[in-house]
C-alpha cells in the first residue's frame, strides 16, 4: 500500500491589531511579543500598531517561520513603518549551550580560545539570506530592522529551558537533560548578541533600512535583559520590551 | 684501464644509473641517521612546500604538530590562502627575514612600526593579510595576536623537528624598521605607499646571517629542536627586477640553495659563525618513511 504524504497546510497569515496601524510589525519569532503589548493594552497610547501573526497560534516557540506569502503581505500593507524582527535567536541557537572545548570573545569570557567576531558573524551570515528579498517591495514609508532582546541571566535562561520546547527538542536528541546541561556564561552570550546587533545594523545599512538597536534601558549592568522584560522562557521578550521598543522606533523615523 | 676516484662512486653518484633510470628520491638523503622518527613533534614554515608536506608526513605516521586551529565547532568555516595549513596559522613565509622577524616578534624582541592596517573597517594584521577573518579593533587585533604569537612560541618551544623552506630572495618591507611582509602591501590587502614601503632583494649572505640567527634564537628557547632546511622548487609568480622571471628565479633559488649550504655546515671561518655546534643525534635506520624529507637539503643544529 502506497503512503501519501499529505499536502502541506497552508499558513493563514493575519493582520492582528489595529485596522489602522501605523507601524506594521512583521518578522520571525520575536513578533509575537509585539502581538502581546497590543493585546495588553500597551500601545494605546502610541501610533496604532498590527503585527502578521499566523491565526491562533500566541505560542513564540511553536511558530512557523515567515514564507513568501507572509513577507508579500508584510510588503503590501500601507503604513508608515514595517518594523521587522529579522530572527535575533541565532546567538542561541548555535552558542546557548556550553562546549567541552569552551571559547571567549577578545573582551569577554574567562577560559578558552579567542575567536574573532567576524567569525562569528560568519557562522549565522547565512540566516541574512532573503532579508532584502523580503522586503524590497515594501510599501511602508520607511522599512525598520528591530533590535532583538539581549541574552537572560544563567538562572533565567535555566528556569526558562523548559519552556522552550525548541531547546528542549535539541537536547533530548543528544540525551541532555534542561537542569544539567552547561549554559554558556551570560558574559559570552551577551558578547554574542552585542555581535549580532552590529551585524543587523549593517544588514539594515546595506538595504536601506532604519536600524533601531536594543535601548540600554532594557538592559542590567552586565548587558543582560532586565528581568521585568522577559517572557519566562530562554530567550524571548515580553509585551513591556516590545512596546519600548515601539517607543524607540516611533522615536527613529520622527 | 687505470685507477680513478669514479671508479669507487656508488650508482648513486651517477646521472645515468641514479637518475635516468631507477630514481629512488630516499637515496639522495645520505646522512647517517633518518631525518625523522616517528615519536617527532614536527613544525613546518616557509613558503608552500612547507605546507604541502604536512598530508604526507601525516599519512605517513608521524605528528604534525598544531598549535593554532580554530575552535573545533568554528572549523567548518573556510580560511584564505592556507593559514591553516602550518603550526601556526603563520601562512606562508618566503624569506628568512620574514621568519626571523616572526620569531623575534614572538618573543617580544621586534615590535613593527606598521603593524595593522584598517581596511573596510577591519584592522588586518600584515604579516598575515589573507586571513578571513580579521580583526574588527584595536583591541580585538591586540588580543587576536597575542594569542597568535602565543602559539607560534608553543610550536616553536615543543616541536622536536623544524621544517623550514626557503622560499624566496625577493620582498617588501617596511622603509621604517625593516619589517619584512609576506606579500607586496596593496596585493592582498592594505595599500602600497612607496614612502614606506621599498622593495629588497635578499643576498647570499644577508639569507645565510639571517638563517645562523633564526638557529640561535630556537637554540635559546628549544635546544633539543632539529632544523631540516629545504629550498622550495616553485618559481616566482612574479618579479619586481628588471629581470626575465626565469632568470630572478635561478637567481633567488641559487641563493637560497647557497644560504642553506653555509647555514647547515656553519663554517668555522665565516664572520657570521656563532659558538652553535651541529651534531646529529642517533637515529633508528631510515625507512620508506622518510623519503619525502630526505628530497630536501639538509641542515641539522643541535646544541648540546
Amino acid at each position: 500500500m502506497k503512503s501519501r504524504k499529505p499536502p502541506e497546510r497552508q499558513l493563514e497569515w493575519e493582520w492582528w491589531g489595529d485596522a489602522d496601524a501605523s507601524v506594521l510589525v512583521a518578522g520571525h519569532s520575536h513578533r509575537e511579543s509585539y502581538r502581546r503589548a497590543i493585546a495588553e493594552g500597551l500601545t494605546s497610547t502610541g501610533a496604532a500598531v498590527a503585527v502578521l501573526v499566523l491565526g491562533g497560534s500566541y505560542d513564540p516557540a511553536a511558530m512557523p517561520n515567515p514564507d513568501d506569502t507572509y513577507w508579500r503581505l508584510a510588503c503590501a500593507a500601507q503604513g508608515r513603518v514595517l518594523a521587522v524582527p529579522w530572527q535575533g535567536n541565532q546567538y542561541n541557537t548555535h552558542f546557548l549551550f556550553g562546549f567541552d572545548e569552551p571559547f571567549r570573545l577578545h573582551d569577554r569570557g574567562e577560559s578558552g580560545m579567542v575567536v574573532p567576531a567576524s567569525m562569528l558573524s560568519a557562522i549565522w551570515r547565512r540566516s541574512f539570506e532573503g532579508i532584502d528579498g523580503a522586503v524590497a517591495s515594501a510599501r511602508a514609508e520607511h522599512v525598520v530592522l528591530i533590535g532583538t532582546p539581549p541574552p537572560k541571566s544563567d538562572e533565567a535562561v535555566r528556569e526558562g529551558l523548559p519552556h522552550s520546547p525548541f531547546f528542549v527538542r535539541a537536547l533530548a536528541r543528544v540525551g541532555e537533560s534542561v537542569d544539567t546541561i552547561r549554559i554558556t556564561p551570560a558574559a559570552v552570550r551577551v558578547g554574542l548578541w552585542k555581535i549580532l546587533q552590529d551585524d543587523l545594523e549593517q544588514e539594515a545599512a546595506r538595504i536601506g533600512a532604519v536600524f533601531v538597536p536594543v535601548p540600554l534601558t532594557a538592559q542590567t549592568a552586565d548587558g543582560c535583559l532586565k528581568p521585568e522584560y522577559a517572557w519566562p522562557d530562554v530567550s524571548h521578550a515580553n509585551a513591556a520590551f516590545a512596546a519600548l521598543m515601539l517607543r524607540e522606533i516611533e522615536a527613529a523615523v520622527a | 684501464m687505470t685507477s680513478h676516484p669514479y671508479r669507487s662512486q656508488p650508482d648513486r653518484a651517477f646521472w645515468s644509473r641514479a637518475v635516468a633510470k631507477a630514481f629512488s628520491p630516499a637515496e639522495t638523503y645520505t646522512g647517517p641517521t633518518p631525518l625523522l622518527v616517528k615519536s617527532d613533534r614536527i613544525m613546518s614554515a616557509g613558503s608552500c612546500f612547507a605546507s604541502n608536506l604536512v598530508p604526507f608526513l601525516e599519512s605517513a605516521g608521524f605528528t604534525y604538530l598544531r598549535t593554532e586551529e580554530p575552535h573545533p565547532y568554528f572549523r567548518r568555516l573556510p580560511e584564505n590562502l592556507g593559514y591553516r595549513n602550518f603550526t601556526a596559522a603563520y601562512g606562508n613565509i618566503y624569506t628568512a627575514r620574514q621568519f626571523l622577524q616572526l620569531i623575534d616578534r614572538a618573543y617580544g624582541r621586534f615590535v613593527p612600526a606598521e603593524d595593522r592596517w584598517y581596511v573596510d573597517g577591519t584592522v588586518v594584521d600584515p604579516f598575515r593579510p589573507g586571513l578571513r577573518y580579521p580583526a574588527r579593533s584595536d583591541a580585538e587585533f591586540d588580543v587576536l595576536t597575542a594569542q597568535h604569537l602565543a602559539a607560534v612560541r608553543d610550536g616553536l618551544e615543543s616541536a622536536t623537528v623544524l621544517v623550514f623552506t626557503l622560499g624566496l630572495t625577493e620582498a617588501w618591507r617596511s622603509s621604517v624598521d625593516g619589517a619584512i611582509y609576506p606579500a607586496c602591501p596593496g596585493t592582498i590587502s592594505g595599500e602600497f605607499d612607496p614612502a614606506r614601503h621599498e622593495f629588497h632583494n635578499f643576498s647570499a649572505s644577508e639569507v645565510t646571517d639571517d638563517l645562523h640567527a633564526i638557529c640561535d634564537r630556537l637554540n635559546e628557547v628549544n635546544t633539543g629542536l632539529r632544523i631540516i632546511l629545504t629550498v622550495s622548487p616553485v618559481p616566482l609568480v612574479a618579479t619586481a627586477t628588471d629581470a626575465h622571471v626565469v632568470v630572478a628565479t635561478t637567481r633567488s633559488k641559487a641563493i637560497l640553495r647557497v644560504a642553506e649550504a653555509r647555514s647547515s655546515t656553519r663554517d668555522p671561518m665565516s664572520p657570521t659563525s656563532r659558538p652553535t655546534r651541529s651534531s646529529v643525534a642517533p637515529r633508528r635506520p631510515t625507512n620508506s618513511s622518510n623519503r619525502i624529507a630526505a628530497r630536501s637539503a639538509l641542515s641539522r643544529s643541535k646544541r648540546s
